[in-house]
């Protein structure tokens, strides 16, 4: 009678080990993951309507910015003028450092105006994801920057992680014309005020940013028309922080033809970017097949390691790696354990 | 405690349970001969009837998930309170209090201005008896702090009374299980898993990488490639004071 039941009984058992190994199988993520859910509440569009982006915002301004380490001790700082145009183009160049400096800091700051512009000071990229990562309370106080009315506000992720911002918006345009962002210790990392504040110039001499890089938006549909689209895989992060959807999926070509395949993700304030290079350029090499990855490492490019290097630079973050699908870099304002992870995720 | 105290404290610990109640005021010589504890037996029974008569309303489901986020919120920001109020150095006359209650005793002496000498008094706080804790407890503190709701949940399910399954239904599943499961479809199942092993580790898929990786703080930026240089430093808000970029390749 046991052994009559035991062949069953051990059928079962194979069967059930099988589909249990078959669903841990390992899941390649797709960017409908990253996809930010469609119905966001307890948003208060009246307050973050109140708050614009200065690059929106016709100007020229000087302004000071202050960078703090992680003890609050001041480790850079500098005074700038910006100028925009209200419609898009925009101009940020270096007056003059405040802190020892080396003597091509004022070359490579001006270098770096499109990515300071963008994205180093306060500005809600995103209404929606902020209402559902941000919580803005209005502090009912008003204080007077670069000689102009403006009313207080306090920013904190509703997760209570994070940095913190305390900013000065001007009543008349929306521009926060100061901001100091502390970090989850209340530390402060970084602190932006105006001096001046010129929302009628003259920009009839202004010499305008131009885009150093070729960018192609992409569509951000399936894992395989992203390959077709570019004509390589692009290894996928399975972790994203908490709070972090896809904001766009573009290709770069940058100084020396080197391709980039770029993921933009925010929280509504903070963006993370993920960007990926294979080893094999299909533009210059055969070498790739669709559906494989590349095994082997051309002459001309960096030799694959099992190191990920981590960098600092003021409240951002850097992890970058080479391995044998290529290169894949994570920046944003997050903490180097979890940059590193978003890299290590994206690992076959 | 007079017997009227004692009776009405063991009657409302009975009142919500009518069966226990009722068998327990049959035997109670005081309800008997107490006419004012009859009186208030009466109208605590009309209480009771009145309240468990009323309709068990339940909590709108928003509440819990509003109170957790309430909670959190709330837990977060005294966080952050907390860690950044400044140290308070301890007043001098404590200072001098604590150094002449040691020196009683070990001998210790002021290095001047009622400070005491910091080596000196670690080293007679360190030969203070004292008694550690049990690494059993502080396992299971930290156990209890990672998942406390799991912890809460399992002390109250301990609590709870033990009921045996009914027979009827102890019989139905003993029979389900010695019933010996059918051949055919025993041996279907294993084709089925041994196609799902083949097709999942024997037929050749796209090549993994075996890997431990290690990961590296760097000081000088030039070890990264200029596109993540490029967004760190416009990001982190430009370029470092003092560094010495190297026109390196990119990685």
């Amino acid at each position: 009678m046991a052994e009559r039941s035991l062949t069953p009984r051990l059928a079962l058992a194979g069967a059930a080990l099988a589909l249990s190994l078959t669903a841990c199988a390992r899941r390649e993520p797709s960017l409908a993951d990253y996809q930010a859910p469609l119905v966001v509440q307890g948003a208060n569009p009246g307050l973050i309507a109140n708050i614009q982006s200065a690059r929106n915002v016709q100007q020229r301004s000087v302004r000071v910015v202050e960078i703090f380490d992680s003890a609050g001790v001041q480790t850079l700082a500098y005074r700038e003028e910006f100028l925009a145009d209200g419609a898009g183009r925009f101009s940020l160049q270096p007056i003059e450092a405040l802190t020892p400096v080396d003597p091509a800091w004022s070359i490579r700051q001006g270098v770096r105006q499109g990515y300071l512009a963008r994205y180093r000071d306060f500005e809600i990229r995103d209404t929606a994801l902020f209402a559902l990562n941000w919580k803005l309370t209005d502090l009912s106080e008003t204080s007077t920057v670069a000689g102009r009315p403006c009313s207080r506000y306090f920013v904190e992720r509703k997760s209570g992680s994070g940095h913190t911002y305390l900013i000065d918006v001007d009543l008349t345009t929306g521009v926060p014309l100061a901001y100091e962002d502390r970090d989850e210790l209340g530390v402060l990392a970084a602190r932006m005020t105006y001096e001046s504040f010129d929302e009628t110039p003259d920009l009839s001499g202004a010499v305008w940013f131009q885009e150093s890089v070729t960018e192609t938006e992409l569509s951000s549909g399936s894992s395989a028309s992203l390959r077709q689209q570019v004509g390589f895989q692009v290894p996928l992060p399975r972790l994203i922080p908490a709070g972090y959807y896809l904001d766009s999926t573009s290709s770069l070509v940058v100084g020396g033809g080197q391709s980039w395949v770029k993921l933009v993700f925010s929280d509504g304030v903070e963006p993370l970017f993920y960007l990926f290079r294979p080893l094999f350029d299909p533009l210059q090499s055969t070498a790739i097949t669709s559906g494989s990855f590349p095994t082997s490492v051309s002459p001309q490019t960096a030799n694959p390691s099992n190191e990920i290097f981590l960098y600092r630079m003021g409240t951002a973050g850097v992890a970058q790696g080479t391995f044998s699908p290529g290169t894949l870099i994570a920046v944003g304002r997050l903490s180097d354990a979890t940059l590193g992870d978003v890299i290590e995720s994206a690992l076959p | 405690m007079d017997p009227c105290t004692t009776f009405r404290n063991r009657w409302m610990e009975l009142a919500l349970d009518a069966d226990r109640r009722s068998a327990w005021e049959q035997g109670c010589e005081h309800l008997t001969s107490c006419s004012a504890c009859r009186e208030w037996v009466e109208a605590r029974s009309f209480q009771v009837r009145a309240l468990s008569s009323l309709t068990r309303r339940s909590l709108p489901g928003e509440l819990s998930q509003v109170v957790g986020s309430d909670l959190s919120e709330r837990e977060a920001a005294l966080a952050r309170v907390l860690r950044s109020l400044p140290r308070m150095e301890a007043p001098a006359a404590l200072d001098r209090a604590v150094a002449s209650s040691l020196r009683s005793t070990a001998g210790v002496s002021h290095t001047g201005r009622g400070k005491l000498d910091p080596a000196r008094s670690r080293k007679s706080v360190r030969a203070l008896a004292y008694e550690t804790v049990p690494p059993v407890l502080e396992r299971l503190v930290d156990e209890e702090l990672a998942a406390p709701g799991r912890h809460l949940a399992e002390r109250f399910v301990g609590g709870l009374e033990r009921v045996p399954a009914p027979a009827a239904l102890d019989r139905r599943v003993s029979g389900l299980f010695r019933r010996p499961a059918p051949r055919r479809l025993a041996a279907a199942l294993a084709v089925a898993a041994s196609l799902v092993l083949v097709w999942r580790f024997a037929i050749p898929r796209e090549p993994t990488f075996e890997r431990t990786l290690r990961r590296v703080h760097v000081q000088d930026p030039g070890q990264l490639g200029s596109v993540a240089r490029g967004l760190v430093e416009g990001l982190g808000g430009g370029v470092p004071s003092a560094v010495n970029l190297r026109p390196g390749e990119e990685r």
